[in-house]
């Protein structure tokens, strides 16, 4: 809560001007949220959804008594944009939600603001403002739903455009909020790299050479016993420094929870700096593929890839992300190569397991087989967000 | 003989329409004015798996990548507009969930009328491959040479050694950018070499470019810093058939001491 100080006193003096140009108005200001408070309320959120359904509640009573409407948010920045938000004791019609996602979010409108118009084959109406959020791609709506006519736009912006000010700063400390967590978490986690890597890896790493080194001098001797321990002491210490190397990468690796589908383009385009494959991505599931933790889905991806430069022999892969049938979206990896054969499955059987064990951890399913026309395939199947 | 009789055979003997379109390895295609397809030929179930009765009045985006959609309703608009015959590349979904790098030409049957469109639809994957493939190896091979420690470099023949090409390792070995080194007329490798080393090198290089040699070269080279840094150089000229000489190219690798 350290930041919500600083932006509660940048957004105090206007909060109040706000207050004081709602005085005029004798109406709103008898029944008026407290929209400053509203401000806060989303800025400092630990639970935005919560936060944003309090919210809702709260103006439904403002806007249902003043303007006889329905209010609903939709492309709200929370793990599923598409999502309509309304208040508890207001169940929307059906088909709005998918009407809604289509005009005012997947039609992408640029250039408009304020949207009014009648809902197909119903007697709504809609009056929808845009809310200018942090992230320029995305947008967000808060949608006033008239069930007869629909009144003249001043007056319906005279009493919501304050509201959506409101909205719209709130979520703004929020986004901003997030970012600095995000920031902190990452360079926390880069000190935490750079730490290992300083020390602990560097270690590990003479250890694994002098163990090796020793488990093949021993081999030679005619002492079986000690050719044993040996060999086990040298399993265990280059396990031991792989760890630590994919403890390091992974500390690396900063992703922003939501993004993960620009992280795999991203991870695409740096692996085709680096070498002579041909990289395809098949998206068919736009930015819209969530994971409970974005950071385990990329770095399976990521080691897949990686794994398809080092050691496929391929001249092409591919990453497609496609919703299933089930909602859940399989995202698969596969390359030309020459496939896994068994003395290689065994090398890799550490960087294997710990993709499995990453997958387990956001309750997915990994599946690494034989391409039929040849080489690799990997499935990652990401069960559909409940 | 034959052939005369194949012009001059009355009109009616001519195959029927439909049948000339079937035979076509290109998909053609009719849409109505909302885009649904009114009529496809054979080479629509070659092409994307589908029957040609599942087709019609199906509307054509259902077969277009969703990343292409876009472009897809910005290139009908667009058709519209112009009333003219425009061409666009998308990727199309086949029934088996492959996918089909395709190239639509698409126009109004009539020039003074919107609807309906009529369309050729070609498979272009084989290209689009072979151009990934290219470029593939285009973008492996500059990566390989602007990571190298090292300048590589295609110039000119003359005292200021004026360079057609230099590769990014210029900027570790000079402090100067490629764009500077390439269009900065008062910079020039030749200004940067020592004034002791400068007539060395020239005469080196004449020589080893009259006898068809290649040379090799330890100066001083001034850097952005003000530092001059030890280099070496190894190179060649670039001939035509005749002999004659059309520029110089080869490598520069800096061999300061570190300290």
């Amino acid at each position: 809560m350290a930041v919500s100080m600083p932006l509660w006193l940048l957004n105090f003096p206007r909060l109040l001007r706000e207050q004081r140009q709602h005085q005029v108005t004798r109406k709103v200001s008898a029944y008026a949220p407290a929209l400053s408070q509203l401000v806060i309320d989303l800025a400092c959120s630990d639970n935005i959804s919560q936060s944003l359904k309090q919210s809702l509640d709260q103006l439904q009573r403002y806007v249902g008594l003043h303007l006889e409407a329905d209010i609903y948010l939709i492309g709200m920045p929370i793990p599923d944009r598409n999502k309509l938000l309304h208040p508890t004791e207001i169940t929307p019609p059906m088909g709005l939600a998918a009407q809604l996602r289509y005009q005012l979010t997947e039609h992408s409108i640029h250039d408009a603001d304020e949207l009014r118009y009648k809902l197909p084959g119903s007697a709504l109406s809609i009056h929808a403002l845009k809310l200018t959020l942090e992230d320029a791609d995305n947008t967000g709506w808060v949608v006033l739903c008239f069930k007869d006519h629909l009144p003249d736009s001043t007056p319906i912006n005279r009493l919501l455009a304050p509201v959506a000010e409101a909205l719209g700063n709130g979520l703004k400390g929020w986004c901003r909020q997030q970012s600095r967590i995000n920031a902190a978490i990452s360079s926390e986690k880069a000190a935490h790299a750079a730490e290992l890597h300083d020390s602990m890896a560097q270690i590990l790493g003479y250890m694994r050479i002098k163990a090796s080194r020793l488990a093949q001098q021993c081999k030679n001797t005619s002492e079986p016993e000690l050719a044993k321990i040996s060999e086990d002491l040298s399993h265990q210490a280059q396990c031991a420094y792989r760890q630590t190397r994919e403890l390091i990468a992974c500390s690396r690796l900063s992703i922003e929870q939501g993004h993960l589908v620009d992280a795999i383009s991203q991870a695409i385009g740096e692996f085709e700096q680096r070498c002579a494959m041909v990289f395809e991505l098949d998206n068919r599931v736009g930015s819209q593929l969530f994971t409970e933790d974005d950071s385990q889905a990329i770095f399976i991806i990521r080691e897949a890839l990686n794994n398809i430069v080092r050691h496929a022999h391929a001249s092409h892969a591919r990453v497609q992300l496609l919703r299933q049938n089930d909602g859940s979206v399989r995202i698969r990896i596969e390359d030309n190569g020459k496939g896994i054969c068994a003395d290689q499955a065994r090398q890799d059987s550490f960087g294997m397991k710990i993709m499995q064990e990453r997958a387990e951890r956001i309750h997915a399913n990994l599946f690494i087989l034989p391409r039929i026309q040849g080489g690799t395939r990997i499935d990652l199947i990401i069960p559909a967000a409940k | 003989m034959a052939v005369l009789n194949l012009f001059r055979r009355p009109k009616k003997e001519l195959p029927i329409l439909a049948e000339v379109l079937d035979s076509l390895s290109d998909t053609v295609l009719v849409f109505t004015p909302q885009l649904e397809i009114s009529y496809v030929n054979a080479c629509w179930k070659t092409l994307t798996g589908y029957p040609q009765k599942e087709a019609i009045d199906s509307c054509f985006s259902d077969y277009i990548h969703p990343e292409d959609q876009h472009n897809w309703i910005a290139f009908t608009q667009e058709v519209n507009r112009e009333r003219l015959s425009q061409c666009l590349w998308f990727r199309l979904i086949r029934k088996d969930s492959e996918v089909r790098w395709c190239e639509i030409r698409l126009q109004p049957l009539h020039a003074d009328q919107h609807s309906p469109l009529t369309a050729t639809l070609c498979d272009i994957t084989p290209q689009v491959r072979s151009d990934e493939i290219r470029k593939a190896t285009h973008r492996s091979l500059s990566g390989l040479v602007n990571r190298l420690s090292g300048m590589l470099y295609r110039g000119r023949n003359d005292t200021r050694w004026t360079m057609e090409y230099v590769s990014e390792g210029c900027l570790g070995l000079t402090g100067y950018s490629r764009d500077q080194l390439l269009n900065q007329t008062q910079l020039s490798i030749g200004a940067l070499i020592h004034p002791n080393d400068a007539s060395r090198v020239w005469e080196t290089v004449q020589c080893a470019l009259q006898q068809q040699q290649s040379f090799e070269l330890y100066y001083q080279l001034l850097h952005a810093d003000g530092q001059y840094r030890q280099v070496y150089e190894k190179g060649q000229g670039i001939y035509s058939s005749t002999g004659a000489v059309l520029g110089i190219e080869g490598v520069i690798l800096n061999i300061t001491p570190t300290e």
